[in-house]
């Protein structure tokens, strides 16, 4: 307990030096970091539908920042997050537009349907890897490319909706939407439970699954393993699988919770923000929550920094860099990169 | 021109010369004086120190305390760099060749001439000629390196060493990978550096080279002074009283293993027409074997024959290319590593850090590493796993392998070498394999942790179990083994006469590596 | 003729940035180091290029604040990988998030409306004489702007450097065997640092082409993937630098033709707007996927830390 104690204090540290990083650029900017801090701050937390609307952030950000988790955990450094995310909302928006499917098998379809779609596209990546010895690194950054164009051509044609009036989809059917939580005004929806119960069985799984214990030995020592018997290819084609799929998820819990059809763009960049989470949490499935919440915050403040403060909201990437890199620095990827 | 041995100014000396790592003393206090136009060995086990007395010598540590005398004068050699401007030449044991370059290049490599940018490639080419001539090296220039085969490597490590008039060379254990006929030759070239006044400084653990071709020979043990002698004075076995502190036989395993009494006609592991070929070249070349229950079957072999290659398809991290194996009367070729192990096959393999353990999992994840998802630990139709399941059998292991040091929690790269591969092995034969395939089993462990390996190892056999043996250590075979075999090239061949010389001699027949 | 003049003169036109970046990357990992910052450190330039133009009204300025933006992020990626022995792939990941963020916060401060609507100063062409008279080729060849000719330059030079040159067999060696050069003498880290810094500095002169070179303007992000198409490029040219020019030449052909194509017909049926902008990372998945490990072997010490003294 004392160690989990200290660690978790050098994450906090690490992320309070990466906002005193982000202060110092915006005073090189020539702007105000307090007025900036405190437009954020209020833009999260000033009403209670503001922090709610922090929670409807930290939904997508905890199931993507699950599936690189769950990559980096194996040695599979999956960056495609972001178009896994894209796939399956596509796949969500599609599927959820179908009629005469009965509710239930309705729900389930358009569930499967995006899990499937974000976990091929991971698993393309780990095809490239074993087959042709290509990094993963690389070919899920060109998956995200081609994810982002795909659902923009996808939404110019043959998605776009029936009255041809803009580049947007039909809406899915109003049963498929995800209940609203907090009230009327509240942009919650109940994803952010299941998105919490993902990051229970996450922590489950590694510690009490097989596989997961599979996974976390092949990302530590990928030959000993396989020395041991262990399969570790097909472990690492199931992390894919399940990373491209939760991704897939996130997606899907977007359309069906925020966006409610399908846009030009469906993702401000969670899949990206995903990797920050992952590593400020340590890749800890649990820890995942607080860093996803953090984030969330910074999204959903950074708008009203934009407007009050004049800074703009890229900002946050600022923070995420320093986190990203303080967070290796200090020992979160306990990981080898041994190709098997 | 070369005036009597005693009155020159030594070459090199140290005078207390002392290196610690953390609390750990690697050397302590250790005098050394080595005179020009002289072969001196430094002998030792694993761990005494021979070492890091070489890399304070080469620059690559500096001492804690001490000193170094170059030609009369105090050194501080900073860096390797600086000790070959000195004259000091290293060929190391682990080759540092860039694979891809040829020779030539590599050459050059070692004395990059800073003040010519362009590269001088027809000077090169002449300059490797030059010293291949000069000392009988027979290398190409122009070859590239990962063509090579070991023995030649070697030669280039020491074309790179000496490329700049070395008045000293150090060699790091040079024939752990030499064929014995190859270890004639480099012998051969270092009595030539003698005759030229240069010295050598040569490194290793076996005796009886080291009785060869050393005029002095000092010995450490546990990084201290275990001895000096000149040629001539020491005898095997004042070697081997100062090598292992204790008045004990030459050999490293005071065991005396009984021959076995449970040795049956039953095969444990049958091997039939075994072949693969390799990636780096190796070629394994139908083997065929029958391994019998309760009796151990030592295979002795120079480094770089195909141990590692062999393990590996017995393991089943590899695919035969034809042939079968068998366990006892079941066919396991198209088993996968898993499978095996389920049937009884245990494997020790040759990379304890890198093969064996996940040494930043814990201790006891990697006892039950083999094992996780075992029946016995599910719960709830197999949703969970029950951790105390494996924790409590890994309690019990570590004190049946009386694995000292730190709890079950504790990461596996905390343990020491000689625990490290005690945890592997109680992992492997834990719950009694019929088959265990060992390969170097006792490499980079003192003597007790050794002989405790080798002990529990015997039980096994006396319990039944079937044991293929493989190492490099030839004495350790001829003493384990019921049967004695030799791997050279790839290919298996049993040796009914046990003595050393026809061993060796079987050692060294012609057959190369196929590629 | 005049459309194929016009397409061939366009493809070689956007090929350049990609030169500039593949030649860079291939000193890189020949020394060892894979460089996935390469997209942040282009993005960087391109900010550096169009800031340093738009603050001074010179191009001139604007190269030097191009690459000086670049080189500082190089100079970061060295520090953390090689000094620091930091994950290159999570330091490159850092790099291109940070150059981003960075460039995007500043770009917005410069001007309220952001930068697109801001022209700068261009490089100007400069035709050599006589030579970008002839026929067909002249235009092609010989009538680009400075850094086009510095593209080609580099390459011709970074090709000879590591073949004929004694520190160019030192880079090679540092990304085959980096032990055999620490015995050597010479700091393993420095010949990385210095390859990563070369490295960032036609990084940057590949951003700048593109800010001020190709256009005349900074657009967020307007590297689009780019440094992960020169990763890919420097994968299929096998780490050699004169494939590595013939394989960025390709794929600016294949960029001029997204270009061309958007719009137009094809055997009668429209091609939509999408699939061309997917079209260049398509086809670099699609190199990735014929390109086997087997015909393409990359420096044996590739994306491996170098510590010294580590096996004793």
């Amino acid at each position: 307990m004392k160690r989990a104690l200290r660690v978790a204090l050098i994450q906090l540290a690490l992320l309070a030096g990466a906002i005193v990083v982000s202060g110092a650029l915006v005073l090189i900017a020539g702007k105000n970091p307090f007025a900036a801090w405190s437009a954020l701050a209020s833009g999260a937390f000033g009403t209670w539908y503001a922090f709610l609307n922090v929670w409807t952030r930290t939904c997508p950000l905890l199931l993507t920042g699950l599936a690189v988790a769950i990559a980096f955990r194996s040695g599979f450094w999956n960056i495609g997050a972001e178009g896994q995310f894209i796939v399956g909302a596509i796949a969500a928006g599609a599927v959820g537009v179908m009629s005469g499917i009965p509710a239930p098998l309705h729900y389930l379809l358009v569930a499967a349907a995006g899990f499937a779609a974000g976990a091929l596209w991971c698993l393309a990546a780990a095809w490239l890897r074993f087959r042709r010895g290509a990094s993963e690194v690389i070919s899920t950054i060109l998956l995200n490319f081609i994810a982002a164009y795909l659902l923009a051509w996808l939404v110019h044609g043959w998605l776009m909706q029936e009255s041809r009036a803009q580049p947007i989809g039909d809406p899915i059917a109003q049963y498929l939407r995800l209940p609203r939580v907090g009230g009327a005004g509240s942009t919650l929806h109940a994803g952010i439970f299941l998105a919490l119960a993902a990051a229970f069985l996450g922590h489950h799984f590694f510690r009490r699954t097989a596989t997961g214990f599979h996974l976390r030995a092949i990302g530590a020592n990928p030959i000993a393993c396989a020395w041991a018997g262990i399969p570790v290819r097909r472990r690492i084609a199931t992390a894919a699988i399940l990373s491209g799929g939760i991704a897939g998820l996130a997606g899907v819990a977007e359309i069906l919770g925020v966006l409610g059809r399908l846009f030009d763009h469906v993702s401000p960049g969670y899949g990206f923000t995903a990797i920050a989470v992952a590593l400020l949490a340590r890749l800890e499935p649990l820890a995942l929550i607080p860093s996803a919440f953090l984030f969330g915050a910074l999204d959903a403040g950074s708008s009203r920094m934009q407007q009050e403060a004049g800074v703009s909201g890229v900002l946050v990437l600022v923070i995420q860099g320093v986190v990203i890199l303080a967070s290796a620095a200090s020992g979160a990827l306990l990981v080898k990169r041994e190709e098997v | 021109m070369i005036a009597s041995r005693e009155a020159r100014t030594p070459l090199l000396q140290t005078r207390g010369l002392t290196k610690r790592f953390g609390s750990f003393a690697a050397l302590d206090g250790v005098d050394l004086d080595i005179q020009p136009g002289e072969i001196h060995s430094i002998l030792g086990e694993n761990g005494a120190g021979k070492t890091t007395l070489m890399n304070l010598l080469f620059g690559i540590h500096h001492p804690d305390a001490g000193t170094i005398l170059w030609k009369g004068a105090d050194a501080h050699i900073d860096s390797p760099a600086d000790a070959r401007r000195r004259g000091i030449g290293m060929v190391h044991q682990h080759f540092m060749l860039a694979p891809a370059l040829t020779v030539a290049e590599n050459v050059l490599l070692a004395h990059p001439d800073r003040t010519h940018f362009l590269l001088n490639r027809a000077e090169a080419r002449r300059r490797v000629l030059e010293i291949s001539q000069r000392h009988g090296l027979a290398l190409d220039p122009d070859a590239r390196v990962e063509t090579l085969p070991v023995g030649a490597r070697q030669r280039v490590e020491i074309a790179k060493a000496i490329a700049h008039q070395a008045e000293l060379l150090i060699l790091d254990e040079p024939t752990a990978v030499l064929t014995p006929q190859e270890a004639r030759d480099l012998f051969r070239f270092l009595r030539e550096l003698r005759e030229r006044d240069a010295a050598v400084v040569f490194i290793s653990h076996k005796m009886d080279e080291v009785l060869e071709i050393s005029d002095r020979i000092t010995v450490l043990r546990r990084g201290c002074m275990a001895g000096s002698f000149a040629r001539g004075e020491a005898t095997a076995a004042t070697l081997a009283a100062a090598v292992l502190g204790v008045g004990v036989e030459r050999r490293s395993t005071p065991v005396h293993p009984k021959p076995s009494s449970r040795t049956t006609k039953n095969a444990a592991l049958s091997l039939r027409g075994v072949s693969a070929r390799f990636p780096n070249g190796t070629a394994i070349q139908s083997i065929e074997l029958e391994l019998h229950e309760g009796e151990i079957f030592a295979v002795a072999g120079v480094d770089g024959n195909g141990q590692e290659e062999w393990t590996s398809i017995l393991a089943g991290v590899t695919a035969l290319d034809s042939g079968s194996i068998l366990l006892g009367e079941e066919d396991v070729t198209a088993k996968n590593a898993l499978e095996r192990h389920e049937l009884g096959l245990g494997i020790l393999p040759g990379d304890r850090a890198r093969q064996g353990l996940v040494l930043d999992l814990a201790i006891w994840e990697n006892l039950a590493l083999r094992r996780y998802g075992a029946k016995e630990a599910r719960r709830v139709g197999g949703l969970w796993i029950d951790l105390e399941t494996h924790r409590r059998s890994a309690a019990h292991l570590l004190e049946a392998f009386d694995v000292r040091g730190p709890g079950l929690d504790a990461r596996a790269r905390s343990l020491s070498g000689g625990n490290q591969q005690k945890v592997l092995l109680a992992r492997e034969i834990g719950r009694g394999p019929r088959v265990l395939v060992a390969l170097h089993a006792t490499r980079g462990l003192d003597i007790g942790a050794s002989v405790d390996v080798v002990r529990r190892v015997l039980q096994l056999r006396d319990a039944g179990a079937g044991i293929l043996w493989i190492s490099t250590d030839l004495d350790e075979v001829l003493e384990i083994g019921d049967r004695i075999g030799v791997l050279v090239g790839g290919r298996l061949r049993e040796m009914h006469d046990r003595n050393h010389e026809a061993v060796g001699a079987a050692m060294l027949t012609t057959e190369t590596l196929a590629r | 003729m005049e459309t194929l003049d016009g397409f061939l003169l366009a493809a070689v036109r956007i090929s350049i940035p990609l030169v500039l970046a593949v030649i860079g990357e291939i000193v890189v990992e020949r020394a060892g180091v894979l460089n996935i910052g390469l997209e942040g450190m282009m993005l960087a330039g391109a900010f550096g290029g169009f800031a340093g133009a738009a603050l001074t009204g010179s191009a001139g300025a604007g190269i030097f604040m191009g690459t000086l933006a670049a080189l500082l992020f190089a100079a970061l990626f060295a520090a953390l990988v090689v000094h620091g022995h930091q994950d290159a792939i999570i330091a490159g990941i850092a790099v291109n998030i940070l150059a981003l963020g960075i460039t995007g916060v500043l770009s917005r401060a410069m001007t309220s409306g952001g930068t697109e609507h801001v022209r700068v100063a261009t490089l100007p062409l400069m035709p050599l004489p006589f030579l970008s008279q002839i026929p067909i080729a002249g235009p092609l060849f010989f009538e680009h702007n400075l850094l086009g000719y510095a593209a080609i330059a580099f390459a011709v030079l970074v090709a000879w450097f590591l073949t004929r040159t004694t520190p160019g067999l030192i880079v090679r060696a540092c990304g085959e065997n980096p032990e055999s050069v620490d015995t050597a003498g010479i700091d393993v880290r420095k010949v990385r640092a210095a390859a990563i810094l070369f490295g960032g500095l036609l990084a940057g002169l590949a951003g700048v082409y593109l800010a001020i070179g190709y256009s005349d303007t900074f657009v967020e992000n307007m590297t689009a993937g780019r440094g992960f198409v020169a990763l890919a490029i420097v994968v299929f040219a096998r780490w050699n630098a004169i494939g590595g020019w013939i394989g960025a030449l390709l794929f600016g052909t294949a960029m001029a033709l997204q270009a061309r194509w958007q719009g137009q017909e094809m055997l009668g049926v429209e091609i939509p707007y999408h699939f061309f902008q997917m079209l260049p990372y398509a086809l670099t998945l699609l190199v990735l996927a014929i390109t086997s490990s087997a015909s393409s072997r990359p420096p044996a010490s590739l994306g491996k830390p170098y510590v010294r003294g580590h096996s004793s």
